[in-house]
């Protein structure tokens, strides 16, 4: 205690120096038109800079809200573009057509990638109004098919089962083959029965045929890998899958909602 | 030494507030005289006083002309750096009494006189113009303001106060 006042004692002059200095500023500040507007444009700057990047960070940790909200809206969105898609274009035909497709979210709650039948667990089930057989994608493109549910959660088996086998086609030219997956590389699957004479080139897309009334049709696969001619007639086409498997996030799963019809009609054919 | 130097304060700003703050001289003309008011104060004063009474005048001319602050921050500048500059202007790192006593009336009191005022004009310039553009004009007024107050101020000194101290 005694240090610190013989230290105020020893430099009372300077402190006393300062202490009028910044009341000389303040007033200066204060009090002086110009030098005001001077001194304000010189903090403004100063605070926008600290306000601007206080903003950003916060704005940071609000990014799981904002993704979870930015979900919503895509999935809303989905489900007016599928209603919107299914007006005619054909202006004078007025009927509209109910829509086709229903769209859920669903975050991933486990997943294998290296074995030769991988399983993803979804953390919606039927309480959310997910069955059996409904399709499955991320905002990459497709990722599988629903194989069984339980209350709260579902098994996704992914293109990279080898017990699926899902119908896809060339966008470009329409052929439709078999999408099977090989067993080792998570990254790629195989496209085949597409016959020898089409021209397949590397860097095609391919797309959900859409036969299948579980996938809405066009939906996104992959890209051709490489081509080969596998036997007399057939070509394999190595597919690179567009959804990454080592990538989580949320997935949709998708409800045909014309199903039910068109399980009627196969019925009554058969 | 000069005892009487209130008498001289008190002179001085009457010059500076009723005389000189009316007269403009021209844009880069700042004619300020009262600042030897801090010059001519005794060489014994108590350290913390300085600044105190630098703010104290400077702040009386301010609210005259009505720029609150200018003049008080650069007086209490050259106020607080009083010890330091006499040193400078005698020339050596410590003062002894002796020394002190010749100091009012030796040559290095107008050395002193015309740092003291320099540094006072660079401070007020500043102040003033609040910023480093137009350094050019700012220098010249410097120059000039600098002149013209040391001018003033040798006249007054050596009209009221040298003839007096060789009297004592």
């Amino acid at each position: 205690m005694k240090d610190i006042f013989n230290l105020i004692l020893r430099f009372q002059s300077a402190l006393i120096f300062f202490v009028l200095e910044i009341i000389a500023f303040c007033l200066i500040v204060l009090n002086n038109n110009y030098q005001n507007s001077v001194f304000s444009d010189k903090t403004s700057a100063v605070s926008g800079f600290f306000s601007d990047r206080s903003i950003s960070i916060i704005n940071y940790f609000s990014l799981k809200d904002e993704n979870v909200s930015l979900i919503k809206e895509n999935i809303k969105l989905k489900n007016e573009l599928d209603q919107l898609l299914s007006i005619p274009k054909d202006t004078s035909y007025q009927k509209i057509k109910s829509k086709n497709y229903f769209y859920r979210t669903a975050n991933i709650t486990s997943i294998s990638y290296n074995r030769s039948r991988n399983y993803i667990i979804i953390n919606k089930g039927e309480k959310d109004g997910i069955l059996p057989e409904m399709a499955v994608m991320s905002n990459q493109g497709i990722v599988g098919i629903i194989k069984s549910t339980s209350s709260n959660f579902s098994i996704v088996i992914p293109l990279i089962n080898l017990s699926l086998k899902i119908s896809a086609k060339i966008k470009k030219n329409n052929y439709y083959g078999t999408l099977q997956w090989e067993g080792q590389n998570y990254t790629c699957s195989n496209l085949e029965d597409i016959p020898f004479h089409v021209n397949v080139n590397k860097g095609d897309t391919i797309v959900t045929s859409g036969f299948s009334s579980i996938f809405p049709e066009g939906e996104l696969i992959g890209f051709v890998d490489d081509v080969e001619r596998k036997t007399a007639n057939f070509l394999k086409i190595k597919v690179k899958l567009a959804h990454d498997f080592k990538r989580g996030g949320s997935l949709y799963v998708i409800e045909n909602l014309n199903l039910d019809e068109i399980n009627k009609i196969k019925e009554n054919n058969e | 030494m000069n005892n009487k130097f209130y008498i001289h304060i008190v002179i001085l700003m009457l010059i500076q507030l009723f005389i000189l703050n009316n007269i403009q001289v021209n844009p880069y003309v700042i004619v300020n005289i009262y600042i030897l008011a801090i010059f001519i104060l005794p060489l014994n004063i108590w350290k913390a006083a300085l600044p105190i009474i630098g703010f104290a005048l400077g702040f009386i001319v301010d609210l005259s002309i009505g720029t609150l602050g200018i003049n008080a921050a650069a007086a209490t500048f050259i106020a607080y750096l009083r010890p330091q500059l006499i040193k400078v202007s005698i020339n050596q790192p410590s003062i002894n009494e002796t020394e002190l006593k010749k100091f009012n009336n030796s040559s290095s009191f107008l050395k002193y006189i015309l740092i003291s005022v320099f540094i006072f004009n660079i401070v007020l310039v500043f102040i003033e113009a609040f910023s480093f553009q137009n350094i050019l004009s700012s220098i010249l007024r410097i120059v000039l303001s600098s002149i013209t107050d040391t001018i003033l101020i040798s006249i007054y000194y050596f009209i009221a106060l040298k003839s007096k101290n060789n009297k004592l």
